[in-house]
Protein backbone atom coordinates (compact mmCIF):
# COMPACT_ATOMS: atom_id res chain seq x y z
CA UNK A 1 0.00 0.00 0.00
CA UNK A 2 2.55 2.55 1.03
CA UNK A 3 5.29 3.07 -1.47
CA UNK A 4 8.34 4.78 -0.10
CA UNK A 5 8.39 7.20 2.78
CA UNK A 6 5.13 9.10 2.36
CA UNK A 7 1.82 7.22 2.10
CA UNK A 8 0.15 7.47 -1.29
CA UNK A 9 -3.00 9.25 -0.11
CA UNK A 10 -1.01 12.03 1.55
CA UNK A 11 1.25 12.36 -1.48
CA UNK A 12 -1.79 12.72 -3.72
CA UNK A 13 -3.21 15.39 -1.42
CA UNK A 14 0.02 17.34 -1.36
CA UNK A 15 0.21 17.20 -5.16
CA UNK A 16 -3.32 18.59 -5.44
CA UNK A 17 -2.33 21.34 -3.00
CA UNK A 18 0.85 22.35 -4.87
CA UNK A 19 0.01 26.09 -4.78
CA UNK A 20 -0.66 26.00 -1.02
CA UNK A 21 2.56 24.11 -0.31
CA UNK A 22 4.37 26.63 -2.46
CA UNK A 23 2.88 29.56 -0.54
CA UNK A 24 3.80 27.94 2.79
CA UNK A 25 7.43 27.50 1.66
CA UNK A 26 7.40 31.12 0.49
CA UNK A 27 6.30 32.26 3.95
CA UNK A 28 9.21 30.43 5.62
CA UNK A 29 11.59 31.77 3.00
CA UNK A 30 10.44 35.31 3.77
CA UNK A 31 10.94 34.85 7.50
CA UNK A 32 14.52 33.73 6.82
CA UNK A 33 15.10 36.54 4.31
CA UNK A 34 13.91 39.00 6.95
CA UNK A 35 16.64 37.79 9.28
CA UNK A 36 19.38 38.02 6.65
CA UNK A 37 18.66 41.21 4.71
CA UNK A 38 19.87 44.59 6.03
CA UNK A 39 17.21 47.12 7.04
CA UNK A 40 17.78 49.29 3.98
CA UNK A 41 16.84 46.62 1.47
CA UNK A 42 13.91 45.17 3.42
CA UNK A 43 11.40 46.64 1.00
CA UNK A 44 12.65 44.07 -1.50
CA UNK A 45 10.99 41.36 0.58
CA UNK A 46 7.67 42.67 -0.70
CA UNK A 47 8.85 42.12 -4.28
CA UNK A 48 10.02 38.59 -3.49
CA UNK A 49 6.65 37.79 -1.97
CA UNK A 50 4.77 39.33 -4.89
CA UNK A 51 6.78 37.29 -7.39
CA UNK A 52 6.30 34.13 -5.34
CA UNK A 53 2.56 34.61 -5.06
CA UNK A 54 2.38 35.28 -8.80
CA UNK A 55 4.01 31.87 -9.25
CA UNK A 56 1.34 30.28 -7.04
CA UNK A 57 -1.28 32.16 -9.05
CA UNK A 58 0.02 30.72 -12.32
CA UNK A 59 0.05 27.22 -10.80
CA UNK A 60 -3.58 27.65 -9.77
CA UNK A 61 -4.68 29.04 -13.13
CA UNK A 62 -2.94 26.17 -14.91
CA UNK A 63 -4.92 23.61 -12.93
CA UNK A 64 -8.23 25.51 -13.00
CA UNK A 65 -10.36 22.94 -14.80
CA UNK A 66 -8.87 19.76 -13.38
CA UNK A 67 -11.39 17.29 -12.00
CA UNK A 68 -12.35 18.07 -8.41
CA UNK A 69 -11.48 15.63 -5.62
CA UNK A 70 -11.52 15.28 -1.87
CA UNK A 71 -8.17 14.98 -0.13
CA UNK A 72 -6.91 14.30 3.41
CA UNK A 73 -9.90 12.24 4.53
CA UNK A 74 -12.41 14.70 3.05
CA UNK A 75 -10.93 17.59 5.03
CA UNK A 76 -10.34 19.62 1.89
CA UNK A 77 -11.81 19.63 -1.56
CA UNK A 78 -9.86 20.82 -4.56
CA UNK A 79 -12.15 21.73 -7.45
CA UNK A 80 -12.60 24.54 -9.95
CA UNK A 81 -14.85 26.47 -7.58
CA UNK A 82 -12.15 26.52 -4.90
CA UNK A 83 -9.48 27.34 -7.47
CA UNK A 84 -11.54 30.23 -8.84
CA UNK A 85 -11.64 31.83 -5.40
CA UNK A 86 -7.97 31.01 -4.83
CA UNK A 87 -7.19 32.98 -8.00
CA UNK A 88 -9.16 35.96 -6.68
CA UNK A 89 -7.36 35.73 -3.33
CA UNK A 90 -3.92 35.44 -4.92
CA UNK A 91 -4.52 38.33 -7.34
CA UNK A 92 -5.59 40.58 -4.50
CA UNK A 93 -2.62 39.45 -2.40
CA UNK A 94 -0.21 40.37 -5.20
CA UNK A 95 -1.93 43.75 -5.66
CA UNK A 96 -1.85 44.31 -1.93
CA UNK A 97 1.90 43.66 -1.74
CA UNK A 98 2.47 46.06 -4.63
CA UNK A 99 0.40 48.71 -2.86
CA UNK A 100 2.40 48.25 0.34
CA UNK A 101 5.68 49.01 -1.43
CA UNK A 102 5.34 52.73 -1.06
CA UNK A 103 2.74 53.02 1.65
CA UNK A 104 4.37 55.52 3.95
CA UNK A 105 2.98 54.41 7.30
CA UNK A 106 4.88 51.11 7.18
CA UNK A 107 8.32 51.26 8.75
CA UNK A 108 11.24 49.59 7.01
CA UNK A 109 12.23 47.35 9.91
CA UNK A 110 8.72 45.88 10.19
CA UNK A 111 8.37 44.96 6.52
CA UNK A 112 9.62 41.40 6.96
CA UNK A 113 7.05 40.51 9.62
CA UNK A 114 4.33 42.26 7.69
CA UNK A 115 5.06 40.36 4.47
CA UNK A 116 5.28 37.01 6.24
CA UNK A 117 1.89 37.64 7.85
CA UNK A 118 0.36 38.61 4.51
CA UNK A 119 1.67 35.46 2.83
CA UNK A 120 0.44 33.28 5.70
CA UNK A 121 -3.00 34.84 5.69
CA UNK A 122 -3.14 34.20 1.94
CA UNK A 123 -2.45 30.55 2.67
CA UNK A 124 -5.22 30.56 5.29
CA UNK A 125 -7.73 31.99 2.85
CA UNK A 126 -6.75 29.48 0.17
CA UNK A 127 -7.44 26.69 2.66
CA UNK A 128 -10.72 28.37 3.57
CA UNK A 129 -11.84 28.33 -0.04
CA UNK A 130 -11.31 24.54 -0.15
CA UNK A 131 -12.50 23.55 3.32
CA UNK A 132 -15.03 20.73 3.28
CA UNK A 133 -14.99 19.69 6.90
CA UNK A 134 -16.39 21.63 9.85
CA UNK A 135 -13.14 21.26 11.77
CA UNK A 136 -11.08 22.44 8.80
CA UNK A 137 -13.56 25.25 8.25
CA UNK A 138 -13.26 26.43 11.84
CA UNK A 139 -9.47 26.17 11.83
CA UNK A 140 -9.03 28.05 8.56
CA UNK A 141 -11.49 30.79 9.49
CA UNK A 142 -9.71 31.29 12.81
CA UNK A 143 -6.33 31.22 11.10
CA UNK A 144 -7.40 34.03 8.80
CA UNK A 145 -9.13 36.04 11.55
CA UNK A 146 -6.24 35.89 14.01
CA UNK A 147 -3.68 36.99 11.43
CA UNK A 148 -5.94 39.80 10.29
CA UNK A 149 -6.35 41.05 13.88
CA UNK A 150 -2.59 41.56 13.91
CA UNK A 151 -2.45 43.08 10.42
CA UNK A 152 -5.21 45.60 11.18
CA UNK A 153 -3.32 46.80 14.25
CA UNK A 154 0.02 46.74 12.52
CA UNK A 155 0.85 50.45 12.54
CA UNK A 156 1.76 50.79 16.19
CA UNK A 157 2.23 54.55 16.15
CA UNK A 158 -1.30 55.12 14.93
CA UNK A 159 -3.78 54.87 17.79
CA UNK A 160 -6.63 54.50 15.31
CA UNK A 161 -5.02 51.33 14.04
CA UNK A 162 -4.79 49.87 17.55
CA UNK A 163 -8.34 50.75 18.38
CA UNK A 164 -9.56 49.21 15.14
CA UNK A 165 -7.66 46.02 15.93
CA UNK A 166 -9.18 45.72 19.41
CA UNK A 167 -12.70 46.26 18.12
CA UNK A 168 -12.16 43.83 15.26
CA UNK A 169 -10.74 41.30 17.69
CA UNK A 170 -13.57 41.49 20.22
CA UNK A 171 -16.31 41.14 17.61
CA UNK A 172 -14.34 38.50 15.72
CA UNK A 173 -13.72 36.33 18.77
CA UNK A 174 -17.36 36.63 19.80
CA UNK A 175 -18.66 35.60 16.39
CA UNK A 176 -16.25 32.69 16.14
CA UNK A 177 -17.47 31.47 19.54
CA UNK A 178 -21.06 31.59 18.27
CA UNK A 179 -19.92 29.87 15.08
CA UNK A 180 -18.28 26.99 16.91
CA UNK A 181 -21.28 26.59 19.21
CA UNK A 182 -23.43 26.19 16.10
CA UNK A 183 -20.94 23.79 14.56
CA UNK A 184 -21.08 21.70 17.75
CA UNK A 185 -24.78 21.08 17.10
CA UNK A 186 -24.08 19.99 13.54
CA UNK A 187 -21.34 17.63 14.64
CA UNK A 188 -23.48 16.44 17.53
CA UNK A 189 -26.54 15.64 15.46
CA UNK A 190 -24.73 13.94 12.61
CA UNK A 191 -21.76 12.47 14.46
CA UNK A 192 -19.52 13.52 11.60
CA UNK A 193 -17.71 16.65 10.57
CA UNK A 194 -16.87 16.25 6.90
CA UNK A 195 -19.43 17.47 4.38
CA UNK A 196 -19.76 14.15 2.49
CA UNK A 197 -20.50 12.27 5.73
CA UNK A 198 -22.98 14.92 6.86
CA UNK A 199 -24.67 14.64 3.46
CA UNK A 200 -24.94 10.88 3.84
CA UNK A 201 -26.43 11.26 7.30
CA UNK A 202 -28.99 13.78 6.07
CA UNK A 203 -30.01 11.56 3.15
CA UNK A 204 -30.53 8.66 5.55
CA UNK A 205 -32.14 10.47 8.52
CA UNK A 206 -33.53 13.72 7.17
CA UNK A 207 -32.98 17.17 8.61
CA UNK A 208 -33.77 18.03 12.23
CA UNK A 209 -34.56 21.33 13.91
CA UNK A 210 -31.42 21.20 15.98
CA UNK A 211 -29.45 20.96 12.75
CA UNK A 212 -31.08 24.12 11.39
CA UNK A 213 -30.42 25.95 14.67
CA UNK A 214 -26.77 24.99 14.42
CA UNK A 215 -26.58 26.15 10.83
CA UNK A 216 -28.13 29.52 11.68
CA UNK A 217 -25.65 30.01 14.53
CA UNK A 218 -22.88 29.22 12.08
CA UNK A 219 -24.29 31.90 9.81
CA UNK A 220 -23.19 34.42 12.47
CA UNK A 221 -19.60 33.35 11.91
CA UNK A 222 -19.92 33.56 8.15
CA UNK A 223 -21.78 36.84 8.42
CA UNK A 224 -18.94 38.31 10.43
CA UNK A 225 -16.40 37.18 7.87
CA UNK A 226 -18.22 38.78 4.93
CA UNK A 227 -19.69 41.72 6.92
CA UNK A 228 -23.34 40.86 6.55
CA UNK A 229 -25.48 43.46 8.23
CA UNK A 230 -26.30 42.53 11.79
CA UNK A 231 -22.66 41.42 12.13
CA UNK A 232 -21.01 44.23 10.17
CA UNK A 233 -20.20 46.60 13.03
CA UNK A 234 -16.48 45.87 12.92
CA UNK A 235 -16.06 46.58 9.21
CA UNK A 236 -16.11 50.40 9.04
CA UNK A 237 -13.88 50.78 12.11
CA UNK A 238 -11.40 48.12 11.02
CA UNK A 239 -11.30 49.51 7.48
CA UNK A 240 -10.70 53.05 8.61
CA UNK A 241 -8.08 52.19 11.20
CA UNK A 242 -6.10 49.58 9.29
CA UNK A 243 -3.25 50.52 6.95
CA UNK A 244 -4.82 51.12 3.52
CA UNK A 245 -3.26 48.08 1.76
CA UNK A 246 -4.59 45.85 4.54
CA UNK A 247 -8.00 47.47 4.14
CA UNK A 248 -7.99 46.67 0.43
CA UNK A 249 -6.94 43.11 1.15
CA UNK A 250 -9.51 42.70 3.91
CA UNK A 251 -12.30 44.03 1.76
CA UNK A 252 -11.58 41.85 -1.25
CA UNK A 253 -9.75 38.66 -0.30
CA UNK A 254 -11.21 37.99 3.13
CA UNK A 255 -14.68 38.72 1.83
CA UNK A 256 -14.34 36.45 -1.22
CA UNK A 257 -12.98 33.64 0.94
CA UNK A 258 -15.96 34.09 3.25
CA UNK A 259 -18.36 33.99 0.31
CA UNK A 260 -16.65 30.83 -0.94
CA UNK A 261 -17.05 28.92 2.34
CA UNK A 262 -20.57 30.20 2.82
CA UNK A 263 -21.66 28.99 -0.60
CA UNK A 264 -19.90 25.66 -0.30
CA UNK A 265 -21.25 24.95 3.16
CA UNK A 266 -24.82 25.77 2.28
CA UNK A 267 -24.71 23.90 -1.02
CA UNK A 268 -23.12 20.86 0.60
CA UNK A 269 -25.13 20.40 3.77
CA UNK A 270 -28.51 22.00 3.22
CA UNK A 271 -30.79 19.81 1.11
CA UNK A 272 -33.99 21.83 1.36
CA UNK A 273 -33.13 25.48 1.19
CA UNK A 274 -36.51 27.22 1.13
CA UNK A 275 -36.80 28.42 4.76
CA UNK A 276 -33.18 29.25 5.36
CA UNK A 277 -33.15 30.93 1.97
CA UNK A 278 -35.83 33.36 3.03
CA UNK A 279 -33.68 34.39 6.00
CA UNK A 280 -30.70 34.85 3.67
CA UNK A 281 -32.83 36.92 1.31
CA UNK A 282 -33.94 39.19 4.15
CA UNK A 283 -30.34 39.56 5.34
CA UNK A 284 -29.28 40.43 1.79
CA UNK A 285 -31.96 43.12 1.53
CA UNK A 286 -31.06 44.64 4.93
CA UNK A 287 -27.34 44.48 4.14
CA UNK A 288 -27.71 46.34 0.86
CA UNK A 289 -29.96 49.00 2.33
CA UNK A 290 -27.98 49.69 5.49
CA UNK A 291 -24.65 49.69 3.62
CA UNK A 292 -25.84 52.17 1.03
CA UNK A 293 -27.77 54.46 3.35
CA UNK A 294 -24.96 54.85 5.87
CA UNK A 295 -22.44 55.37 3.07
CA UNK A 296 -24.35 58.50 2.03
CA UNK A 297 -22.95 60.54 4.91
CA UNK A 298 -19.36 59.30 4.98
CA UNK A 299 -16.45 61.61 4.32
CA UNK A 300 -13.52 59.29 4.95
CA UNK A 301 -12.71 57.45 1.73
CA UNK A 302 -11.78 54.19 3.46
CA UNK A 303 -14.90 54.25 5.59
CA UNK A 304 -17.04 55.03 2.57
CA UNK A 305 -15.54 52.10 0.70
CA UNK A 306 -16.21 49.94 3.77
CA UNK A 307 -19.92 50.72 3.66
CA UNK A 308 -19.95 50.33 -0.09
CA UNK A 309 -18.30 46.93 0.45
CA UNK A 310 -21.09 45.98 2.86
CA UNK A 311 -23.63 46.95 0.21
CA UNK A 312 -21.78 44.83 -2.36
CA UNK A 313 -21.97 41.83 -0.04
CA UNK A 314 -25.73 42.33 -0.07
CA UNK A 315 -25.68 42.02 -3.85
CA UNK A 316 -23.47 38.94 -3.71
CA UNK A 317 -25.90 37.34 -1.26
CA UNK A 318 -28.74 38.18 -3.62
CA UNK A 319 -27.07 36.09 -6.30
CA UNK A 320 -26.49 33.30 -3.81
CA UNK A 321 -30.09 33.32 -2.61
CA UNK A 322 -31.08 32.57 -6.21
CA UNK A 323 -29.14 29.29 -5.90
CA UNK A 324 -28.76 27.07 -8.93
CA UNK A 325 -26.32 27.24 -11.78
CA UNK A 326 -27.20 30.79 -12.74
CA UNK A 327 -27.16 32.13 -9.20
CA UNK A 328 -23.72 30.82 -8.26
CA UNK A 329 -22.40 31.82 -11.67
CA UNK A 330 -23.57 35.40 -11.13
CA UNK A 331 -21.85 35.42 -7.73
CA UNK A 332 -18.56 34.39 -9.35
CA UNK A 333 -18.75 37.14 -11.97
CA UNK A 334 -19.75 39.70 -9.35
CA UNK A 335 -16.83 38.75 -7.12
CA UNK A 336 -14.42 38.99 -10.04
CA UNK A 337 -15.74 42.43 -10.96
CA UNK A 338 -15.61 43.53 -7.31
CA UNK A 339 -11.99 42.41 -7.05
CA UNK A 340 -10.69 44.61 -9.85
CA UNK A 341 -12.95 47.58 -9.18
CA UNK A 342 -12.20 47.75 -5.48
CA UNK A 343 -8.48 47.18 -5.89
CA UNK A 344 -8.35 50.00 -8.44
CA UNK A 345 -10.28 52.35 -6.17
CA UNK A 346 -8.04 51.58 -3.19
CA UNK A 347 -4.93 52.12 -5.30
CA UNK A 348 -6.23 55.65 -5.89
CA UNK A 349 -6.97 56.23 -2.24
CA UNK A 350 -3.38 55.21 -1.45
CA UNK A 351 -1.89 57.31 -4.24
CA UNK A 352 -3.73 60.39 -2.97
CA UNK A 353 -2.89 59.56 0.66
CA UNK A 354 0.80 59.30 -0.19
CA UNK A 355 0.62 62.77 -1.72
CA UNK A 356 -1.61 64.66 0.70
CA UNK A 357 -1.67 62.47 3.83
CA UNK A 358 -5.45 62.63 3.96
CA UNK A 359 -8.22 60.10 3.37
CA UNK A 360 -10.97 62.70 3.42
CA UNK A 361 -12.91 62.93 0.16
CA UNK A 362 -13.42 66.65 0.68
CA UNK A 363 -9.67 67.00 0.20
CA UNK A 364 -9.88 65.53 -3.30
CA UNK A 365 -10.80 68.92 -4.78
CA UNK A 366 -8.75 69.99 -7.77
CA UNK A 367 -7.69 66.49 -8.74
CA UNK A 368 -9.27 66.83 -12.17
CA UNK A 369 -7.30 70.02 -12.91
CA UNK A 370 -3.83 68.79 -11.98
CA UNK A 371 -4.09 65.24 -13.29
CA UNK A 372 -7.16 64.91 -15.52
CA UNK A 373 -6.32 61.46 -16.89
CA UNK A 374 -6.04 59.94 -13.41
CA UNK A 375 -9.23 61.62 -12.29
CA UNK A 376 -11.04 60.09 -15.23
CA UNK A 377 -9.71 56.60 -14.47
CA UNK A 378 -10.83 57.01 -10.85
CA UNK A 379 -14.22 58.04 -12.20
CA UNK A 380 -14.41 54.81 -14.21
CA UNK A 381 -13.80 52.77 -11.04
CA UNK A 382 -16.46 54.75 -9.22
CA UNK A 383 -19.09 54.10 -11.86
CA UNK A 384 -18.08 50.45 -11.88
CA UNK A 385 -18.72 50.36 -8.12
CA UNK A 386 -22.08 51.97 -8.75
CA UNK A 387 -22.84 49.50 -11.55
CA UNK A 388 -23.09 51.77 -14.58
CA UNK A 389 -22.21 50.42 -18.04
CA UNK A 390 -19.73 49.88 -19.67
CA UNK A 391 -17.95 48.51 -16.62
CA UNK A 392 -17.57 45.17 -14.92
CA UNK A 393 -19.72 46.28 -11.99
CA UNK A 394 -22.62 46.67 -14.38
CA UNK A 395 -22.31 43.13 -15.72
CA UNK A 396 -22.09 41.76 -12.18
CA UNK A 397 -25.19 43.62 -11.04
CA UNK A 398 -27.09 42.64 -14.18
CA UNK A 399 -26.38 38.95 -13.65
CA UNK A 400 -27.17 39.03 -9.95
CA UNK A 401 -30.47 40.82 -10.53
CA UNK A 402 -31.29 38.43 -13.38
CA UNK A 403 -30.60 35.43 -11.16
CA UNK A 404 -32.82 36.81 -8.40
CA UNK A 405 -35.73 37.44 -10.78
CA UNK A 406 -35.18 34.07 -12.39
CA UNK A 407 -35.72 32.26 -9.12
CA UNK A 408 -38.75 34.27 -8.07
CA UNK A 409 -37.19 36.82 -5.73
CA UNK A 410 -38.58 39.80 -7.62
CA UNK A 411 -39.02 41.87 -4.44
CA UNK A 412 -35.34 41.39 -3.67
CA UNK A 413 -34.38 42.47 -7.19
CA UNK A 414 -36.51 45.61 -6.81
CA UNK A 415 -34.74 46.48 -3.56
CA UNK A 416 -31.46 45.84 -5.36
CA UNK A 417 -32.28 48.26 -8.16
CA UNK A 418 -33.42 50.94 -5.71
CA UNK A 419 -30.18 50.49 -3.80
CA UNK A 420 -28.18 50.89 -6.98
CA UNK A 421 -29.82 54.27 -7.50
CA UNK A 422 -29.01 55.33 -3.94
CA UNK A 423 -25.42 54.19 -4.28
CA UNK A 424 -24.99 56.31 -7.39
CA UNK A 425 -25.32 59.38 -5.17
CA UNK A 426 -22.35 58.80 -2.89
CA UNK A 427 -20.07 57.58 -5.65
CA UNK A 428 -21.00 60.65 -7.65
CA UNK A 429 -20.26 62.73 -4.55
CA UNK A 430 -16.60 61.67 -4.72
CA UNK A 431 -16.57 62.56 -8.41
CA UNK A 432 -18.18 65.89 -7.56
CA UNK A 433 -15.38 66.79 -5.15
CA UNK A 434 -12.82 65.68 -7.74
CA UNK A 435 -14.25 67.75 -10.54
CA UNK A 436 -16.28 70.66 -9.18
CA UNK A 437 -15.17 71.42 -5.63
CA UNK A 438 -14.48 75.11 -5.12
CA UNK A 439 -11.63 74.53 -2.70
CA UNK A 440 -8.70 73.15 -4.68
CA UNK A 441 -6.81 71.19 -2.05
CA UNK A 442 -4.65 69.26 -4.50
CA UNK A 443 -2.39 71.66 -6.32
CA UNK A 444 0.37 69.44 -7.68
CA UNK A 445 -0.01 66.61 -10.16
CA UNK A 446 -0.39 63.21 -8.53
CA UNK A 447 2.19 60.77 -9.84
CA UNK A 448 1.46 57.24 -8.63
CA UNK A 449 4.54 55.05 -8.35
CA UNK A 450 5.19 52.29 -10.85
CA UNK A 451 3.60 49.59 -8.68
CA UNK A 452 0.44 51.63 -8.13
CA UNK A 453 0.28 52.35 -11.85
CA UNK A 454 0.46 48.62 -12.59
CA UNK A 455 -2.51 48.02 -10.28
CA UNK A 456 -4.52 50.95 -11.59
CA UNK A 457 -4.11 50.20 -15.28
CA UNK A 458 -4.40 46.42 -15.09
CA UNK A 459 -7.56 46.84 -13.00
CA UNK A 460 -8.90 49.38 -15.48
CA UNK A 461 -8.20 46.98 -18.33
CA UNK A 462 -10.00 44.13 -16.57
CA UNK A 463 -12.95 46.28 -15.53
CA UNK A 464 -13.59 47.29 -19.13
CA UNK A 465 -12.66 43.91 -20.59
CA UNK A 466 -15.06 41.94 -18.38
CA UNK A 467 -17.96 44.10 -19.46
CA UNK A 468 -17.19 44.53 -23.15
CA UNK A 469 -16.23 40.91 -23.89
CA UNK A 470 -18.11 39.01 -21.19
CA UNK A 471 -18.55 35.77 -23.10
CA UNK A 472 -15.40 33.98 -21.98
CA UNK A 473 -15.88 35.04 -18.38
CA UNK A 474 -19.44 33.75 -18.45
CA UNK A 475 -18.22 30.47 -19.90
CA UNK A 476 -15.49 30.26 -17.31
CA UNK A 477 -17.95 30.85 -14.48
CA UNK A 478 -20.40 28.33 -15.92
CA UNK A 479 -17.77 25.65 -16.27
CA UNK A 480 -16.51 26.39 -12.77
CA UNK A 481 -19.95 25.91 -11.27
CA UNK A 482 -20.54 22.74 -13.27
CA UNK A 483 -17.34 21.25 -11.88
CA UNK A 484 -18.32 22.11 -8.29
CA UNK A 485 -17.77 18.98 -6.21
CA UNK A 486 -19.96 17.80 -3.38
CA UNK A 487 -23.11 19.84 -3.88
CA UNK A 488 -26.43 18.37 -2.82
CA UNK A 489 -28.08 19.54 -5.98
CA UNK A 490 -25.64 18.57 -8.67
CA UNK A 491 -25.42 20.91 -11.62
CA UNK B 1 -32.26 7.67 32.70
CA UNK B 2 -29.26 8.42 30.56
CA UNK B 3 -31.53 10.48 28.34
CA UNK B 4 -32.35 12.77 31.25
CA UNK B 5 -28.66 13.06 32.04
CA UNK B 6 -27.96 14.00 28.42
CA UNK B 7 -30.48 16.83 28.47
CA UNK B 8 -29.05 18.11 31.73
CA UNK B 9 -25.61 18.37 30.18
CA UNK B 10 -26.95 20.11 27.09
CA UNK B 11 -28.85 22.60 29.22
CA UNK B 12 -25.70 23.29 31.23
CA UNK B 13 -23.88 24.09 28.01
CA UNK B 14 -26.74 26.29 26.82
CA UNK B 15 -26.71 28.20 30.11
CA UNK B 16 -22.95 28.65 29.86
CA UNK B 17 -23.36 29.95 26.31
CA UNK B 18 -26.01 32.44 27.38
CA UNK B 19 -23.90 33.61 30.31
CA UNK B 20 -21.13 34.22 27.80
CA UNK B 21 -23.39 36.19 25.47
CA UNK B 22 -24.73 38.22 28.40
CA UNK B 23 -21.20 38.93 29.53
CA UNK B 24 -20.11 40.11 26.09
CA UNK B 25 -23.10 42.40 25.78
CA UNK B 26 -22.91 43.97 29.24
CA UNK B 27 -19.21 44.11 30.15
CA UNK B 28 -17.39 47.34 29.46
CA UNK B 29 -13.97 45.96 30.30
CA UNK B 30 -12.18 44.41 27.32
CA UNK B 31 -10.63 41.67 29.49
CA UNK B 32 -14.07 40.86 30.88
CA UNK B 33 -15.44 40.50 27.36
CA UNK B 34 -12.54 38.18 26.55
CA UNK B 35 -13.38 36.01 29.56
CA UNK B 36 -17.04 35.85 28.55
CA UNK B 37 -15.96 34.70 25.08
CA UNK B 38 -13.88 31.93 26.66
CA UNK B 39 -16.98 30.73 28.50
CA UNK B 40 -18.80 30.56 25.15
CA UNK B 41 -16.03 28.43 23.66
CA UNK B 42 -16.31 26.06 26.62
CA UNK B 43 -20.05 25.76 26.10
CA UNK B 44 -19.29 24.44 22.62
CA UNK B 45 -16.76 21.99 24.06
CA UNK B 46 -19.26 20.56 26.55
CA UNK B 47 -21.82 20.27 23.77
CA UNK B 48 -19.48 18.34 21.53
CA UNK B 49 -18.36 15.90 24.20
CA UNK B 50 -21.90 15.34 25.46
CA UNK B 51 -23.31 14.63 22.00
CA UNK B 52 -20.42 12.29 21.34
CA UNK B 53 -20.94 10.38 24.58
CA UNK B 54 -24.70 10.00 24.37
CA UNK B 55 -25.50 9.88 20.68
CA UNK B 56 -22.48 8.81 18.64
CA UNK B 57 -20.29 6.76 20.90
CA UNK B 58 -18.49 5.21 17.93
CA UNK B 59 -17.44 8.56 16.45
CA UNK B 60 -14.27 10.22 17.70
CA UNK B 61 -14.80 13.65 16.18
CA UNK B 62 -16.63 14.94 19.27
CA UNK B 63 -13.50 14.31 21.34
CA UNK B 64 -11.02 15.64 18.79
CA UNK B 65 -12.88 18.85 17.96
CA UNK B 66 -12.69 20.31 21.53
CA UNK B 67 -8.92 19.84 21.61
CA UNK B 68 -8.61 22.08 18.57
CA UNK B 69 -11.07 24.59 20.03
CA UNK B 70 -9.10 24.81 23.29
CA UNK B 71 -5.84 25.34 21.40
CA UNK B 72 -7.31 27.98 19.13
CA UNK B 73 -9.02 29.80 21.97
CA UNK B 74 -5.63 30.03 23.68
CA UNK B 75 -4.01 31.40 20.52
CA UNK B 76 -6.80 33.90 20.06
CA UNK B 77 -6.53 35.05 23.67
CA UNK B 78 -2.78 35.53 23.31
CA UNK B 79 -3.24 37.82 20.31
CA UNK B 80 -6.17 39.57 21.97
CA UNK B 81 -4.29 40.31 25.16
CA UNK B 82 -1.40 41.70 23.12
CA UNK B 83 -3.78 44.03 21.29
CA UNK B 84 -5.48 45.11 24.51
CA UNK B 85 -2.09 45.78 26.08
CA UNK B 86 -1.14 47.89 23.06
CA UNK B 87 -4.23 50.05 23.38
CA UNK B 88 -3.77 50.28 27.16
CA UNK B 89 -0.46 52.02 26.53
CA UNK B 90 -2.30 54.64 24.49
CA UNK B 91 -5.43 55.44 26.43
CA UNK B 92 -4.46 54.07 29.89
CA UNK B 93 -7.68 52.13 30.07
CA UNK B 94 -9.20 48.86 28.89
CA UNK B 95 -12.73 50.22 28.94
CA UNK B 96 -14.29 49.75 25.50
CA UNK B 97 -16.38 52.90 25.90
CA UNK B 98 -13.18 54.94 25.96
CA UNK B 99 -12.25 53.63 22.51
CA UNK B 100 -14.05 56.30 20.56
CA UNK B 101 -11.66 57.53 17.89
CA UNK B 102 -13.55 55.61 15.24
CA UNK B 103 -17.25 56.30 15.04
CA UNK B 104 -19.92 55.99 12.39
Amino acid sequence: MTKGFIPEAIMQGLLALTPEVFVLCLAFFIIIADLILPVKSKRNILDIAAVGLTGALLLTIGALFQQGMYIFNNALVVDSFARFFKIIILVSAVFMLLMSRDYKALENNKIGEYTALVVLVTLGMMLMAGASDLLMLFLSIEFVSIVFFVLVGFVKKDSKSREAAVKYFLIGAFSSAVFVYGASFLVGVTGASSFPSIQQYLIAHGISNLFIVGLLLMLVGFGFKIALVPFHMWAPDAYEGAPAPVTAFLSVASKSAGVAVLIRTFLAILPDNSNVNLILALLAAITMTVGNLVALTQNNAKRLLAYSGIAHVGFIMMGFVAYGLFGVQSVLIYTLAYLFTNMGAFAFVIAIYNKTGSDDIRDYGGLSLVSPALAFVFFVFLISLAGVPPTAGFLGKLLVLGAAIDSGYTWLAVIGVLNSVVSLYFYARIAYFMYFAKEKKITEAIKPSLSLNIIIYSSLFMVLYICLLPEQFLNLAKKTVQLLTGSFHGY
Amino acid sequence: MSNLYFYTVIIVSLVLFLIGVYGVLTRRNAIGILMAIEIMFNAANINLVAFNKFMHLEASIGIIFPIFIITLAAAETAVGLALILAIYRNIKSVNVEKMELLKW
